[in-house]
Formats: C-alpha cells, sequence, structure tokens
C-alpha cells in the first residue's frame, strides 16, 4: 500500500515537471514565432497550450483523488498541495503563452519597431532563465535554487516597466497600434514569471514546511539552508532518470552580452524624445 | 533530545513529568520522557507497538502499581503534587484520574448501577442523588436517549460502542479531572467512533484528556497536542520523540522518525 501510494505521488510528480518543461517549451515557440512573425509556429504553439490544459485538469483529478483516498499527512500531504498549487500556476502559465502566441497574427500585420522585438526578446531571455532555475529548484529540491528566484525576476519587471515606458511615449497612431500588440506579450512575460517565482516559494513550503519569503532565504548561507529542510518525501529522489531525459529539453539560455547591449540600445532609445521616429520601419527580419 | 513544537508550558496545573523513568523489573521501558500536559485539552499519544504509551498512560493513575516489580524514577506531578509520594492514595489519584480501555469493560450489572458504582463508594446513598448523577453522567457520554428506558437492563447486554459509552459515564459519575483513554475507538463500531470522538470534544473544555491512538487521522481529527513516543530498538526503553501541537506536527515533522511514522513508512 505504502509502496503504491510512494509510486503514485512520484508520477504524479513526473507530470507536473513533464508539463513545466512543455510551458517551458512552447514559450521559447511562442517568443520566436512572434519575433519571427511565424503565424504558423504560432498556431502549433496555441494547439500545444490546449493540450497543456488538458493535462493541467487531469493532474488536478489525480491529485484530488490521491489526498481523498490516501489520508495523506506530513511531506506526502505538502508534496499533494505542492501539485496542485503548481499545476494550478501552470494552468495560468500556459494561458499566457497561448496569449503570446496570439500576439504572433496581430503583430505580424504591423510594423513593429525592431528594437522593440529586441527588448522583447531581452525580456524573453530573461523569462527563460527564470524558469529554468525554477525547474531546477524542483527538480533538485534545492532551496538556494529557489531563493535566487527573487534576484533574477527584478529584470524581468524592469524591462516590462521600461517597455510600458517607451510606450507612453510613443506619439503616431501608427507606432501606438502596432507597439500596442508587443506590450501585451511582455506583460505575459512578467506574468510568467512572477508565477514562477511563486512557483519557488511553495518549493520551500515542499522542503521546509515553512511559509518563508525568497527574499528572507537570500540572506542565508549554505549550512543554515540545510537546516530549514525537514523530513523528505521518498518520491522527491525517484524517477530522476525519466525526469532527467525530460528537462534535457529545454535549451539553455543565457542573458548573452549581445542581448543585454541590444536592450540597452533599445532603452536607450526609449529615452530620446520621439525613440523610434528616425528607425527602420521595417521589421528586422 | 525531544523535540518540542509549540508545547504547552508548565503551569503548575495539571500533569507535569520530568526526566521521567519506568521499569517492568529490570526491563527499562521508559526513559526521559519531560512533558507538560495541556490542562482543559486533548492529547494524543502515538507511536508504533511497543513503545510505551499504554505503559506511560497506565502510570499516570499508577495502574501499574498493580503490576509486580514495577518502578519508576524522575518526577510525574498533577498540580504541583509528585503522584508517587508516599502520602498519595492511588485510590483517591485514579478517582481523579479516570481510565478508559480498549476493551469496554462494564460490570456484569445493571447500566445504573454501573454508574452509580463511584458515587456509591464514596458514600453517595440517596436515590435521588444517584439517580441525577446517573443521568447527567449517561447524558454526558452521550448514551441517554439509547438506554434511558431500559437503565435496569446488563450493561454487558449492550453493543460495544454503547457498552463503551457505558464505561465513560461511569468513570464520568466521579467527576474526574484527567480522563484517559487507551485506544478507546480500536474495538468499536464506526457510528460509536463518532459519538467517542463528538463527546470527547464536548468534555475537554472541562476536562484534560490523553488519547493513545493508531489512527493518525483520529489524531488529528481530536486532539489539539500529540506526543510521538519510539522504541528504537528492541530492549532498549522508548522515549519521547516530538511533542507540540498537533497540526504542526502533522504538516511538518521535525524529526524524520515522526515524518515515517505519521507517514506510515515505518519499517
Ligand atoms: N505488564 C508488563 N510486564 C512486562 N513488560 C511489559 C508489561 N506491559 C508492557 N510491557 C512492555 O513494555 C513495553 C511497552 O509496552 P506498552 O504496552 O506500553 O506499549 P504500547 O505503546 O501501548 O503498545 P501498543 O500500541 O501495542 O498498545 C513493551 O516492550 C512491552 O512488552
Ligand atoms: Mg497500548
Amino acid at each position: 500500500m505504502r509502496e503504491q501510494f510512494t509510486k503514485q505521488l512520484t508520477e504524479l510528480r513526473q507530470e507536473l515537471i513533464a508539463i513545466y518543461t512543455e510551458i517551458d517549451l512552447n514559450l521559447h515557440r511562442a517568443v520566436d514565432s512572434l519575433v519571427a512573425g511565424d503565424k504558423q509556429q504560432a498556431r502549433a504553439v496555441k494547439k500545444a497550450t490546449r493540450v497543456i490544459d488538458k493535462r493541467c485538469a487531469a493532474l488536478e483529478d489525480s491529485t484530488y483523488q490521491l489526498i481523498a483516498l490516501q489520508n495523506p499527512l506530513a511531506s506526502d500531504l505538502r508534496l499533494l498541495q505542492f501539485i496542485i498549487f503548481v499545476n494550478f500556476n501552470l494552468a495560468r502559465m500556459s494561458n499566457h503563452v497561448r496569449n503570446i502566441a496570439k500576439t504572433t497574427k496581430r503583430a505580424s500585420e504591423k510594423q513593429i519597431p525592431p528594437q522593440l522585438l529586441d527588448l522583447l526578446q531581452g525580456q524573453a531571455n530573461l523569462v527563460y532563465m527564470v524558469l529554468s532555475a525554477t525547474v531546477k529548484s524542483i527538480v533538485e529540491n534545492d532551496l538556494a535554487e529557489a531563493a535566487e528566484l527573487p534576484e533574477l525576476d527584478k529584470p524581468v519587471n524592469a524591462l516590462y516597466k521600461s517597455f510600458y515606458k517607451v510606450f507612453s511615449q510613443l506619439r503616431t497612431e501608427e507606432e501606438i497600434s502596432a507597439a500596442s500588440r508587443i506590450l501585451m506579450a511582455s506583460r505575459m512575460l512578467e506574468r510568467i514569471s512572477d508565477n514562477a517565482v511563486e512557483v519557488g516559494e511553495r518549493v520551500v513550503f515542499l522542503l521546509t514546511g515553512n511559509r518563508e519569503p525568497l527574499d528572507t532565504l537570500a540572506d542565508l548561507d549554505e549550512e543554515e539552508l540545510e537546516d530549514l529542510y525537514v523530513g523528505q518525501n521518498p518520491s522527491l529522489h525517484k524517477g530522476t532518470k525519466k525526469i532527467e531525459k525530460m528537462t534535457s529539453k529545454i535549451p539553455e539560455v543565457a542573458y548573452t552580452q549581445e542581448v543585454a547591449a541590444r536592450v540597452q540600445e533599445a532603452l536607450k532609445l526609449a529615452h530620446q524624445k520621439n525613440p523610434f521616429g528616425g528607425s527602420s520601419k521595417k521589421k528586422s527580419h | 533530545m525531544t523535540k518540542y513544537r509549540k508545547a504547552p508550558k508548565d503551569t503548575g496545573k495539571g500533569f507535569s513529568t520530568k526526566d521521567f523513568n519506568f521499569w517492568y523489573g529490570d526491563f527499562h521501558a521508559l526513559t526521559g520522557v519531560t512533558m507538560n500536559i495541556a490542562q482543559n485539552k486533548i492529547t494524543s499519544f502515538i507511536g508504533p507497538s511497543g513503545c510505551g504509551k499504554s505503559t506511560f498512560l497506565r502510570c499516570m493513575n499508577r495502574m501499574n502499581d498493580l503490576i509486580e516489580g514495577t518502578h519508576e524514577e524522575g518526577l510525574m506531578t498533577l498540580d504541583e503534587q509528585d503522584i508517587y509520594a508516599p502520602s498519595v492514595d492511588p485510590v483517591d489519584l485514579r478517582r481523579r484520574v479516570g481510565m478508559i480501555f480498549q476493551q469496554p469493560n462494564p460490570f456484569p450489572k445493571s447500566i445504573y448501577d454501573n454508574v452509580a458504582f463511584g458515587p456509591r463508594l464514596q458514600g453517595v446513598t440517596s436515590k435521588s442523588d444517584l439517580d441525577d448523577i446517573v443521568e447527567e453522567s449517561l447524558r454526558r457520554a452521550n448514551l441517554w436517549k439509547e438506554v434511558s428506558h431500559q437503565l435496569g437492563k446488563n450493561g454487558l447486554a449492550l453493543s460495544g460502542g454503547q457498552q463503551q459509552r457505558l464505561c465513560i459515564a461511569r468513570v464520568l459519575a466521579v467527576q474526574p479531572d484527567v480522563l484517559l483513554m487507551d485506544e478507546p475507538c480500536s474495538a468499536i463500531d464506526p457510528t460509536s467512533v463518532q459519538k467517542v470522538e463528538d463527546l470527547m470534544v464536548e468534555l475537554a473544555p472541562e476536562m484534560t484528556i490523553i488519547i493513545v491512538t493508531h489512527n493518525m487521522q483520529q489524531a488529528g481529527r481530536v486532539s489539539d497536542y500529540m506526543a510521538f513516543f519510539l522504541q528504537e530498538k528492541a530492549g532498549e526503553p522508548a522515549t519521547l520523540i516530538e511533542y507540540g501541537v498537533t497540526k504542526d506536527i502533522f504538516a511538518n515533522p521535525k524529526d524524520q522518525r515522526t515524518e515515517d511514522y505519521i507517514t506510515g513508512r515505518f519499517g
């Protein structure tokens, strides 16, 4: 009975991570489709997010079923609570990814200033890093990785704000209409990053049993973090091969100097009076 | 060594133990138990079979005195009085600290006589006083409605769940301060289990209740505080591993052994 239960928990956790991976991959595709104006890819992403939604619903059902049947306590209950919360957040993220894919079509009808696309790509790269750190904290049951999340999320918010600033300085009808489509995508990226940080907070709850804010964790050294862990569920360390295989599909993304330079360039332009007035009206792709 | 989780402080009221140890002959059954039991709350004792839950419970009303060759060390107090002091009369103590067992054990007498037994021993003789006590005790034990029309019936003719509540009524009739319950629900049907649990929650505001249970869900439903006992190796004494607020221990046990036990992963 107990062994069966551990196996079921392991499977639910694997499915959670599998969904997470799918969302990460589809976010890449959605942003790529937007930047490249690839409507076909955008459609494929929309379809994929519908499948993800179904998986989230099924995962939710299985989780509640286990709660009803097993009367779980301690780390069993925390893991199930964790899965329910993260799963709920994944469904939200899936919706955000879909919205980004939807903007591809709308944006492709307009000439988007390339600087805005650079800015968006830069922001996306930062979000990929947040997502990777979150997945890593889940897969490796790593508090230290979760503790990094707010720091990683900060520049995402900063870029979204810059985006907004750029937007508010636009003057011509045409520019505003084009940029508003991208602004929506930027907003979605910012939300996805926030969702991931919330997941990180639940990693802390899962591993420590406490609802410690991530910011306070960031101040602790390795040993102090080690002391926070409480009784660990065996299923957290099971099925690792399969999980590794899944998560290895997520591309490594860094916020490279090149990306940073392009973001800086875009922001500099944003602070000029007529930010995109002199720039090319043609998309760079 | 014991991990305390917002465990009750020593208020000078109710039960407290300090480094309490207990032996059956030369078998050291319990070691180093230090705890304050919250007054007028429900505390559950949990742990694998043989970890000394019943032993410790029986120490609290000196039932173990009845077993040849036992002795204790350390301190166990009730309202700051050392209950093992020579001046303490165990019979008197057992009136203040009542006990309910796993197997209901009514006397082979009428329902009425079962409940009136204690008060009569204490010298209550007036019929109307006894009537009042019997009714009140049966009501508090959630049994009155079922038996009021048949008080002359033999206690042993009741169902198991009713017998258990009759035993509770019998204990309540002498107005104890503390009620010890050793797996009171493991031999009765689910409806009676619910009645006994309701009854515990109703009694708790004016009575300290300690329940030994193997049912985690029951411990979670009824108890405010929880104590986890464990005998790590056969032949070695058992001890108190973790003690404190039930919901804290259920949500995140601090000790891996508690975690393993309450999640059913114990070897
Ligand atoms: N009368 C006795 N004489 C000698 N040893 C005893 C006696 N009663 C209990 N023991 C021993 O003391 C230890 C604790 O037993 P106890 O009955 O207190 O455990 P328990 O936690 O209540 O177990 P269970 O959950 O099975 O009721 C056990 O090793 C048991 O064998
Ligand atoms: Mg026992």
